[in-house]
């Protein structure tokens, strides 16, 4: 009895074990670097794959590593893709360079492809208020009046057959079944209640592997943090015949050791108040990636523990040494640190700026009208770079197309018919719909180009002034 | 006007039939009882009630007024450790001060000038947060998921806008409705789970609003007001009342339809006067102060010893730089912090605690329209 009780039990866990292996995998990545100013970029990165698995209606029917809540949302709000940020603080272009994933602005970004059903318009609005429900935050604030469905910006980024020779057509066009929209809310704050339900959509949670290093209260006390959910659907094989939904879940942050002790260095401990006790059992890859410095005084920095592994990492002409931490290899607990021989850290007097930023702020004064200008740099020395740009305003500011003005303020003068390609814009309607200006620019190399537009301020209903009227509104 | 009960002699013919069945066909058994059946017993409520509810409303915005949403944290807190699972709690601030710049502790809220709790904590859920706190939609939650048989409702209750009064009416889309209708939704169909306020009738509700107030109003951030009668015409709602201009002394024969109990607590300046129009059964409320009273935060002293003066502001942590807890929620706290699940401590032994010396303002408590004795 005990004898084919216990072979039954093996055989099940068996076919159980198999068929989880072939369904799902979960990888987590930390990477570190220093930057030119003294600060810590940290950028932690989960990646859920589920295979499509079509049962019925659904595209899925059984869900274990990858969350229910996401995949049920994705499914009856037929949504393709979709894309959440909650950020707050300023990414420093000048002084940081270039983030490993794409940037948002602050406040919260949703973007999302919905299949284009009859019902895609009340799919986007259950959409917005299902995210906010499960985020704790304001989403359902994402309406008609804020939502803009942008033309030429944003590159949808699943299904995408990346074998496939790239000077053929993409076989699988987004575009015709799906339409893009996207809304911001600028004046969102981020705190704890949205980062725990984020964490809790990790398999491990917060208990195991990288992501138990995410403490909300280091965490929110940093120059610049942003939290991000990407959900895509990927092609397993080359022929896309085994199609996955990958769920990339993203914490961006860049601390300030100099703040505190007026050094660069750091560990686990002073950054996360944390150590990593233990990995996760369910991840097929777990590491910590910290590229290395580029000084190559001796003993100008050093790491603890020493590196089992290392890699090399082109940027550019440049190559980085990337040390690689597999944590199902390092000695538990995991406090890795970096000491820097120095005294006091200097500030570098050189700003390192990146080749190509960009500058956006108001300009004029008073409640009757004002201006909006970019600021668009370019610092290649040969190349002309083709930019997308994309605004949307809200619809209390009424834009006059015919100020609207592109032109080099620095650099070899281009007309204003050569610099841009193509335009898309869309007016305001009032209490509707925000305005929408997408345009496609070629900046000459070595050059600041000039994008400004102005506009009124409508008059509003004092019941259409936010609660706290003496701060304004938030643009973008 | 539309009745939708038997007549009286139909009912009493009704009770007296189940009652005769009851006792001659049903043999009686008696359980023996056992120190182990009295223990289990112990566990089901003396009250009748199955499932807990609590609705936590901090109404002001701006980081001067961190002692209200503290205020509402501790409470929320305070439920959470007592075993309200997060899926029953409504939390609604107005404001975030945890992550505000101003905030020299990130993500924490302090209830006290020496720190000694983090209110935030690592796992909470607000689910009304920011410019969604509004009067609409405190009430559209609270009456949102409305029973068939509420037949008819008559505005007579006005959402304040700086002046400008609407009518509660067009809000609620008022009509008269019969049995045979759909419900009336209130809140949006795409309204998520997390955001509505899914009792039945065996739901006791723990209702906690703090903010600025004043006689008979209730001030959401800075824009709108609420007033008694819109509390009580909510609530009315909750019981599924017949509620008209004319009928108004009318005591309510039908039960509550959407709650058990109610315990309506609130902690604003005049805080008694906002539950002085309320006549809907078995709620229980408590105020922190009378009509004419402030209500006070705390003064404690850097050498952590109480005393009071009767200038707001007090309580002030100095490097957070505002008060941070009102004088009526902290010594609800010291009594609720001295008890856990297992406690069999009672209202009654809750309300004797309240000193209106310590508290600086006089404390109510209004149990008239509840039915059960407070020290069971």
């Amino acid at each position: 009895m005990q004898l084919t009780h216990l072979i039954t039990q093996s055989i099940v866990a068996c076919t159980v074990a198999t068929l989880a292996v072939a369904k799902e995998s979960f990888d987590e990545e930390l990477v570190l670097k220093s930057l030119a100013d003294g600060k810590l970029f940290t950028h932690f990165q989960f990646t859920t794959r589920l295979d499509y698995e079509p049962s019925g209606d659904a595209l899925f029917s059984h869900y274990g590593l990858f969350p229910k809540a996401i995949g049920q949302i994705i499914q009856r709000y037929g949504a393709r893709e979709l894309h959440l940020t909650f950020t707050q603080g300023r990414w420093n272009y000048e002084d940081w360079g270039y983030p490993i994933a794409q940037s948002a602005g602050t406040g919260v970004e949703l973007w999302a492809w919905m299949y284009r059903t009859e019902s895609i318009e009340p799919n986007w609005k259950a959409l917005t208020n299902a995210l906010s429900g499960l985020f704790c935050a304001s989403l359902n604030f994402i309406d008609e009046t804020i939502t803009s469905r942008p033309r030429m910006s944003f590159r949808p980024e699943g299904f995408y057959n990346e074998q496939a020779d790239p000077m053929h057509e993409r076989q699988d066009d987004p575009s015709d079944d799906s339409e893009l929209r996207y809304g911001s809310l600028p004046h969102e704050s981020v705190c704890t209640e949205n980062l725990t339900p984020w964490i809790k959509l990790l398999p491990c949670k917060a208990k195991a592997g990288v992501s138990t290093l995410l403490n909300a209260h280091k965490l929110y006390d940093t120059n610049f943090h942003s939290m991000a959910i990407h959900v895509r659907p990927v092609c397993k094989d080359v022929d896309c015949n085994q199609k996955q939904l990958e769920l990339v879940q993203t914490v961006t942050s860049v601390f300030d050791p100099v703040r505190v002790t007026a050094r660069r260095e750091w560990s686990f401990q002073s950054l996360f108040d944390r150590k990593i006790e233990r990995s996760c059992a369910v991840a097929s890859l777990s590491r910590v990636l910290v590229l290395l410095p580029t000084i190559t005084e001796d003993n100008a920095w050093q790491i603890f523990p020493s590196a089992d592994d290392s890699m090399m990492y082109k940027v550019g002409e440049e190559t980085r040494q990337v040390a690689v931490y597999d944590l199902a290899k390092v000695h538990v607990p995991f406090d890795l640190q970096m000491i820097w021989q120095e005294h006091i850290f200097l500030f570098p007097l050189q700003p390192s700026f990146p080749p190509f930023f960009a500058h956006r702020y108001f300009t004029g004064y008073g409640q009757e009208r004002g201006g909006l200008t970019v600021n668009i740099v370019n610092q290649n020395p040969n190349e002309t770079v083709p930019v997308i740009y994309f605004d949307s305003i809200p619809w209390y500011l009424k834009l006059y197309l015919h100020t609207l003005k592109v032109s080099v303020t620095w650099g070899q003068d281009v007309r204003q018919d050569d610099l841009i390609k193509q335009t898309y814009y869309q007016p305001a309607v009032d209490r509707s719909r925000p305005s929408v200006l997408e345009m496609w620019l070629t900046l000459p190399p070595n050059s600041v180009t000039t994008v400004s537009i102005e506009f009124d301020k409508v008059f509003l209903k004092y019941t259409e002034h936010r609660p706290d009227a003496n701060r304004g509104f938030d643009v973008g | 006007m539309p009745s939708t009960r038997p007549t009286p002699p139909c009912l009493l013919l009704l009770l007296f039939v189940a009652c005769a069945l009851t006792f001659l066909c049903l043999p009686s058994f008696a359980t023996p009882s056992t120190p182990t059946a009295d223990v289990v017993d112990g566990f089901f409520s003396r009250g009748g009630h199955t499932n807990n509810w609590a609705v936590l409303v901090c109404t002001s915005r701006f980081w001067f007024n961190y002692r209200h949403i503290a205020n509402t944290l501790s409470m929320y807190r305070t439920v959470k450790r007592l075993g309200i699972p997060d899926s029953n709690i409504i939390l609604m601030l107005a404001d975030d001060v945890a992550c505000n710049p101003r905030n020299k502790f990130p993500a924490t809220v302090f209830n006290n000038a020496a720190r000694l709790l983090d209110l935030y904590g690592e796992n909470v859920e607000v689910d009304y947060r920011g410019y969604e706190v509004t009067v609409e939609n405190f009430i559209r939650m609270l009456t949102g998921e409305l029973r068939r048989w509420v037949s008819y409702l008559v505005g007579c209750v006005k959402v304040q806008r700086l002046g400008t009064p609407a009518k509660l009416s067009s809000i609620m889309k008022l009509h008269p409705q019969t049995p045979s209708q759909p419900p009336l939704g209130r809140v949006s169909p795409d309204t998520p789970r997390s955001k509505r306020l899914l009792t039945d009738d065996r739901s006791n509700i723990f209702i906690y609003m703090t903010g600025h107030g004043g006689n008979e109003f209730l001030k959401f951030q800075d824009a709108e007001e609420i007033n008694g009668s819109s509390v009580e015409v909510t609530v009315g709602i909750l019981t599924a009342l017949f509620l008209a201009r004319d009928v108004l002394n009318q005591s309510p024969i039908i039960p509550p339809a959407r709650y058990h109990e109610m315990l309506f607590m609130i902690d604003t300046c005049q805080a008694n006067t906002m539950y002085s129009q309320i006549y809907s059964p078995n709620i229980l409320s408590t105020g922190s102060s009378r009509l004419g009273e402030s209500s006070y935060s705390v003064v404690l002293s850097r050498l952590l010893s109480l005393s009071i003066t009767f200038a707001p502001q007090h309580h002030t942590d100095f490097d957070i730089g505002v008060a941070v807890i009102d004088s009526y929620t902290y010594y609800n706290l010291e009594f609720l912090e001295n008890i856990d699940m297992s406690s069999n401590a009672t209202l009654k032994q809750l309300f004797d605690s309240y000193d209106a010396v310590k508290i600086s303002s006089q404390p109510g408590i209004r149990d008239d329209l509840f039915k059960r004795p407070l020290d069971k």
